[in-house]
């Protein structure tokens, strides 16, 4: 079988991995599995052949492992998809587990070379890329970067069905919480002045605030910073953290260290200022300014103002 | 009183990596050795449970022949027994081989109620082994937790999605991969580190796992490992003052 | 540099890194800058029971090896050096108790020091007598029980702090020089004496220097560490020890220059090049690496000894001229490096270069130290 597969929680996510599927793809079917019952009419005419959508009795993606993995254990297909969310890596690393096969973690590019799937990913922290040859079945969640804007619809109807997917009884859902965000999703966020260890004081964020407003922008740090519990504890950018993609980036007082570049490397645009001219941040920005953030930041404050 | 293991890997430090500008191959030769950053929350995290609800902690790492010297870092750190499993198998292992290996190990240690282990390694953050060993060792699977907590044989775990988090709970055993959120690692004391001289370490042979060849063969194989390179536009605005600076790269960005 | 240190040793090294990095470094200019004694990092360190690194673990020491205490000294001394020699001088006093004193003093003041329930200072030198020790006129006249002490101690490191000193002072006004002199430990509790003028310093700043002052100070006969007369031979023999630990923070702060000056000649550009092109920068870099890899062999060689019970007082002398000595050279190199910044307060390499000159006197200058090594070819 030479199909390809998308999973996805959710039917907006999963047109946007079509492109990237499309890439890899040769003859073969384009398969869609998802775990919500939402958005499928549009998913159903996106130009693939067969949407399933998993239905769980405790709501929670997790449950489809089983059926998931059932099925590409009889159908083996070429390759998998998976999102990159939190489930739908610990879906695809356990069927992966199941069926006995490799995994790539949020390949930053895929490549069908006669039959092999290839990926590209970020090692060492984001100081390196490495580029494997994997075995079939391919299994790959896809980082944020190869997501497109859902395709136009249009297409004829793929056959749509429901399947049951039972994940066991042993763990329990005793609550669901939102998580309380002070700020706004910065995954989504298109300007982010983040904020390193050159900024040394909790009163120096006044500033930074302002100059943020300024320009329209959220507010967040590094791993280092985050130490300190000025900000919220999920807002800061790193390897472990948040992976951004706005269409600008400023980073005050940051050093670039490479687990920090790893999680703005998708910025459109990055700006650095830092008072030292050999930090690693310059080597990953389009636009740096050696200087004193203490100058910086006023002089942004009065510009933008006049503007 | 929870019967906890935990895994961690030894890596190279990437601070110590350089990489060469002409070629971009990578320099490893002055880089040292460390305990996983996230692994150090995991062997907090496991070691704060037993502290406060009885049981011990044991250690279990897959290497080459530089993860003994890794034992008296983690036994410092408070668990009571480390395993280790040093075969060459370990220097082009994927997260597939890692798993295989790592949970046939386990099977070995004796009963446990959790296998707690970091969400990713600092080399190569894969995100995988702790969902695969979940799989294979054919218990649930609990991924980015970011608090977990033990009630007369009940493991209570807070799960962090992107936008919500969930509570669970579960009766042992269960695998849980560690968010680096849940708790700072202690710097040992002296004595402690002193003390790691004296505990139990085991090691255990690959031949002793009953794993096929296929089992500790690479599913992922690796091509080719170069330098990323930033396609940034690298402008150092040089401006007198930082005013002109600013008028300068506000210039820049409007253009953008 | 490949070392040929166990990996316990290494370990230990790593966290006394570790500890430096995450604790001290943040807060190192501060302390320099208000004189502030460092009591908040000590605490620290006796939770990680690093205040009696080299005594028994049976007394509430660490029970590790000395080379292991001199990287220790050394990793903290990087970061801030005042906060090193705080350390080492406290660690100090716990020495002369184990090594000379009965049992009785053994229990009840080395778990006191090495838990850091107390501060620990050693109180030798005075107005009249650094080099010259010998010619210390504290005295310590036996009143039935008692002796009572009368004197002025300068100088000495924690005596504002501390609570546990052990003293060096005359039992015999006849006998001029060492002879004369017998060691005490003064418990503040029991035996209180004032501490006097605190000393304004060029470097080291944190670390607590003053004076102290006895006035009929009573001391049980107790307290007597060995018998009357030996006071210097136990001094000697502290202080013997004392100057690795002194070396090793010479090396420390050496390193710290070194790492702030190969940023700098990276950082810097004149001509439209880093300074780091530059020859004569080169070969600074070059002279500072050369000798603190020298500097900290001779350290750990002597802590080597020490370990293996062999003689190591020549060696311990070698190693802390040579370290104090580079350390001040290469201190000023470093500032020369950093041009102008160099000599502006809050640029790094201007602390280190004050602190740096201390090495050069405490624990015996280096002028004592060439006597005693040409004393051992010469006799």
């Amino acid at each position: 079988m030479r199909d390809i597969w998308i999973y996805s929680e959710s039917a907006a996510v999963a047109t946007q991995m079509i492109a990237c599927a499309g890439k890899i793809s040769q003859t073969g079917k384009l398969r869609v599995f998802i775990s919500s019952e939402d958005g499928t009419h549009s998913i159903v005419r996106a130009g693939v052949d067969e949407v399933t959508v998993f239905r769980s009795a405790d709501g929670r993606a997790e449950s489809c492992v089983e059926a998931l993995s059932a099925l590409a254990q009889t159908e083996r297909p070429l390759a998998i998809l998976f999102e990159s969310s939190c489930s739908g890596k610990e879906i695809a690393a356990r069927c992966a587990a199941i069926l006995g096969t490799g995994l790539v973690t949020d390949a930053l590019d895929i490549r069908n070379n006669e039959g092999i799937i290839e990926t590209d990913r970020m090692v060492y922290g984001g100081l390196a890329i490495a580029t494997e040859a994997l075995s079939s079945p391919s299994l790959i969640t896809l980082a944020a970067s190869l997501y497109t804007p859902a395709a136009a619809l249009g297409a004829a109807d793929a056959s749509l069905r429901i399947q049951e997917a039972d994940g066991g009884s042993a763990i329990n859902i005793v609550d669901r919480l939102p998580i309380e965000r002070a700020s706004v999703d910065l995954t989504k966020a298109d300007k982010i002045v983040c904020v390193g260890r050159g900024v040394g004081k909790k009163d120096d964020l006044n500033l930074i605030y302002e100059m943020a407003a300024a320009l329209g922008a959220e507010v967040s740090c590094t791993r280092a910073i985050n130490e300190y519990q000025w900000f919220p504890p999920e807002s800061y950018i790193g390897i472990s953290g948040f992976k951004v993609r706005p269409s600008l980036y400023i980073a005050i007082g940051v050093s670039g260290q490479i687990q920090h570049l790893s999680g703005i490397r998708d910025s459109k645009t990055v700006v650095a200022v830092n008072n030292s001219e050999s930090a690693p941040i310059f080597a990953s920005a389009d636009y740096g300014i050696v200087g004193d953030l203490y100058d910086f930041v006023p002089c942004m404050i009065t510009a933008l103002r006049k503007n | 009183m929870p019967n906890i293991v935990v895994c961690y890997k030894w890596v190279i430090n990437e601070q110590d990596i350089s990489v060469k500008e002409d070629t971009l191959e990578l320099n490893c030769s002055r880089a040292k050795y460390k305990i996983s950053d996230y692994d150090r929350n995991a062997i907090e995290a496991a070691v704060r449970l037993c502290e406060k609800y009885g049981g011990s902690v044991r250690t279990v790492s897959y290497g080459d022949e530089n993860v003994k010297a890794s034992l008296k870092d983690a036994l410092s750190r408070g668990p009571a027994e480390a395993y280790w499993i040093e075969d060459p198998s370990s220097i082009t292992a994927d997260s597939y081989v890692t798993a295989n290996v790592l949970a046939a190990a386990i099977g070995k240690t004796g009963a446990y109620d959790m296998v707690v282990c970091a969400e990713g390694s600092s080399d190569t953050y894969a995100q995988q082994t702790g969902a695969r060993l979940a799989a294979l060792l054919n218990v649930p699977a609990v991924t980015y937790a970011m608090e977990l907590d033990w009630q007369d044989g009940n493991i209570i775990v807070k799960r962090k999605l992107a936008d919500i988090v969930e509570i669970l709970q579960m009766k042992g055993p269960v695998v849980i991969s560690v968010l680096p959120e849940i708790c700072e690692p202690r710097i040992p004391g002296l004595k402690q580190v002193l003390a790691a001289g004296k505990k139990p370490s085991t090691r255990l042979n690959v031949s002793e796992l009953s794993l096929s060849d296929e089992q500790l063969k690479p599913k992922n194989r690796l091509i080719k490992i170069k330098g990323a390179v930033s396609e940034r536009k690298h402008v150092l605005i040089k401006e007198e003052d930082m005013a002109k600076n600013v008028d300068k790269l506000l210039e820049y960005l409007r253009v953008e | 540099m490949n070392l040929p240190l166990t990996e316990e040793q290494q370990l230990i090294q790593r966290i006394a890194r570790e500890f430096a990095e995450k604790e001290l470094e943040p807060r190192a200019e501060e302390i320099d800058k208000a004189g502030e004694f460092p009591d908040e990092a000590m605490r620290m360190l006796a939770d990680l029971d690093l205040t009696g690194v080299p005594y028994p673990q049976e007394y509430g020491g660490g029970g590790a090896d000395k080379i292991s205490y001199v990287l220790i000294l050394e990793e903290l001394a990087r970061s801030c050096a005042a906060t090193a020699l705080t350390l080492g001088a406290h660690t100090m006093v716990a020495g002369p108790i184990l090594e000379f004193g009965t049992q009785e003093q053994i229990e009840k003041y080395a778990p006191r020091l090495c838990k850091l329930e107390d501060y620990g200072a050693f109180a030798l030198t005075e107005a009249c007598s650094g080099t010259d020790a010998g010619a210390l006129m504290c005295g310590a006249a036996r009143d039935g029980d008692d002796y009572i002490i009368n004197g002025a101690k300068m100088f000495i490191t924690n005596g504002g702090y501390c609570g546990i000193c052990v003293l060096f002072a005359r039992t015999d006004p006849d006998t001029p020089g060492s002879k004369g002199v017998s060691a005490f430990i003064v418990d503040r509790k029991e035996s209180p004496f004032e501490a006097g003028k605190h000393e304004d310093k060029m470097g080291i700043r944190g670390s607590d220097t003053t004076e102290l002052i006895f006035r009929n100070c009573r001391v049980p006969k107790g307290n007597l560490i060995g018998k009357e007369g030996q006071g210097m031979r136990i001094a000697l023999t502290t202080l013997n020890v004392g100057r690795i630990t002194i070396a090793a923070q010479a090396v420390g702060i050496a390193q710290a220059a070194l790492d702030e000056a190969v940023k700098h000649s990276k950082d810097r550009r004149q001509f439209g090049r880093p300074l780091a092109k530059n020859q004569a920068i080169q070969w600074m870099i070059a002279d500072m690496a050369r000798d603190i890899a020298a500097a900290r062999l001779l350290v750990l060689h002597a802590a080597k000894l020490y370990d293996e019970g062999r003689p190591f007082g020549v060696e311990a002398s070698m190693a802390k001229l040579f370290a104090a000595e580079m350390a001040m050279t290469h201190t000023v190199k470093a500032v020369q490096i950093h041009g102008g910044l160099g000599y502006i307060r809050g640029t790094k390499v201007e602390r280190l270069m004050r602190d740096a000159k201390f090495t050069e006197i405490l624990e015996g200058t280096s002028e004592v130290h060439r006597m005693i090594i040409s004393g051992d070819l010469l006799k």
